[in-house]
């Protein structure tokens, strides 16, 4: 489709691989950036150059130009939408979820980010906007291990045993945030960051969790997390009643018309087995402490 | 507008999209149809676990009302009414009034 494109990847979400091909070099460069936490081991899985991979993403401008969407997203040759300029690589992201959610056999996506410390996973569950991106960040930059920050993949290791396998999207940050200080120490190497740009320059940023700290390669999970932004809170942790927990998260199931009942049974056994509570946020320091002892007194 | 005194007489019965989940003391539902999901509370959770097709409103209030030791017959109505207006019941209001020899039109 494109005379000379660029290839990046390849990538992974969840079981699929993909690889990226854009027409123009520093769109390539900044989708490779932006991903690459995502990236697998070639050695490991399809070749280098992506022949092997299972899905290519193509990126070109459009032909003839348009001056309000000039890119064009196609995915295996079938075109997908037209995007503004802005909206591109958060596109892109979007379209690679869909195809994480697209082939979840075994796994249960649940709308929320997650993070581990000392190899336990706790799951953050809540409204959009509620500040789980935000949380899971600051965690991440704080000694624990970065899951995701949009979608926990669920699986059962036994009858009453789950555990959380990553997808380390890029975390999304809307300035101004508590996370720009750490981001303003690595404000070269941010997908886009131009040397000296003012991070308040921008209304967002998707930043590659391997920026603020660690990787975690999966976990068991041992709490599901409720989090409310609450001003002036003390970072009260208080238990939650499960069906307050399968409600948060069968609410916001990413599949659940798509797995309909079955995926609600899946959630509630979730609800079940595995302790809930609310935490309320203002100050993420204390958060940190407050979910850092939770660990403990869970594992004791 | 259906009164109390039919709301007692009626049967109502789960709308069969819906899924129930007993969570501990809770009941949480799903519906198919547009995968809404609605957690109750303690009471409703009773009360909707007494919904079965084939008991009356007004049975369901006297067996709950045994149970707690007083009438809980106007929080089992307002419950069903909001059952019914959640779209939970089979057959939208009045819920599921089967006509008798003294109602409507077969008097």
């Amino acid at each position: 489709m494109l005379d000379a494109p660029v290839r990046v990847g390849p990538f992974a979400a969840g079981s699929v691989r993909f690889v990226i091909e854009a027409d123009e070099p520093a769109v390539a460069a900044e989708l490779d950036a932006v991903l690459t936490d995502l990236r697998t081991d070639p050695r490991t899985g399809p070749s280098a150059d992506g022949g092997d991979a299972n899905v290519t993403f193509t990126v070109a401008r459009r032909d003839p130009p348009s001056t309000t969407h000039p890119w064009q997203l196609w995915r295996d040759l079938e075109p997908c939408e037209r995007v503004t300029e802005d909206y591109l690589v958060p596109y892109v992201l979007w379209e690679v979820t869909r195809l994480l959610l697209e082939r979840t056999e075994g796994v249960t996506p649940v709308h929320a980010a997650a993070v581990a410390r000392d190899g336990r996973a706790i799951v953050l569950a809540g409204e959009s906007h509620a500040g789980k991106s935000t949380l899971a960040g600051w965690l991440t930059a704080h000694g624990w291990e970065f899951l995701t920050d949009e979608v926990a993949l669920v699986t059962r290791s036994d009858e009453r045993s789950w555990e959380v396998r990553p997808f380390p999207r890029p975390v999304g940050v809307r300035h101004p945030s508590p996370l720009d200080p750490f981001l303003a120490a690595h404000r070269s190497a941010l997908p886009g960051g131009r040397p000296g740009a003012p991070l308040e320059a921008r209304s967002e940023s998707l930043v590659p969790a391997s920026t603020l700290g660690s990787l975690s390669r999966g976990a068991p999970l041992t709490a599901i997390v409720l989090p409310t932004h609450r001003p002036g809170s003390d970072g009260t942790l208080s238990d939650a009643h499960p069906a307050s927990a399968v409600r948060a998260l069968a609410a916001h199931l990413p599949l659940r018309r798509e797995h309909g009942r079955a995926g609600f049974r899946e959630v509630v056994d979730l609800g079940l087995s595995v302790p809930a509570f609310t935490l309320e946020v203002d100050d993420l320091a204390q958060a940190d402490t407050t979910l850092t002892s939770l660990l403990t007194e869970l594992g004791s | 507008m259906t009164s109390s005194l039919d709301a007692l007489g009626s049967t109502p019965s789960r709308h069969p999209a819906i899924e129930t989940a007993e969570v501990l003391d809770r009941v949480v539902l799903f519906d198919d149809r547009d995968a809404g999901v609605h957690e109750l509370n303690e009471s409703a959770s009773l009360v909707w676990l007494a919904v079965d097709g084939s008991t009356s409103v007004g049975a369901m209030a006297d067996r709950l009302g045994e149970r707690v030791g007083r009438s809980v017959t106007d929080e089992v109505v307002a419950a069903v009414e909001e059952f019914d207006r959640l779209g939970l019941l089979r057959d939208a209001s009045p819920f599921a009034v089967e006509p008798g020899p003294l109602h409507g039109d077969r008097v």
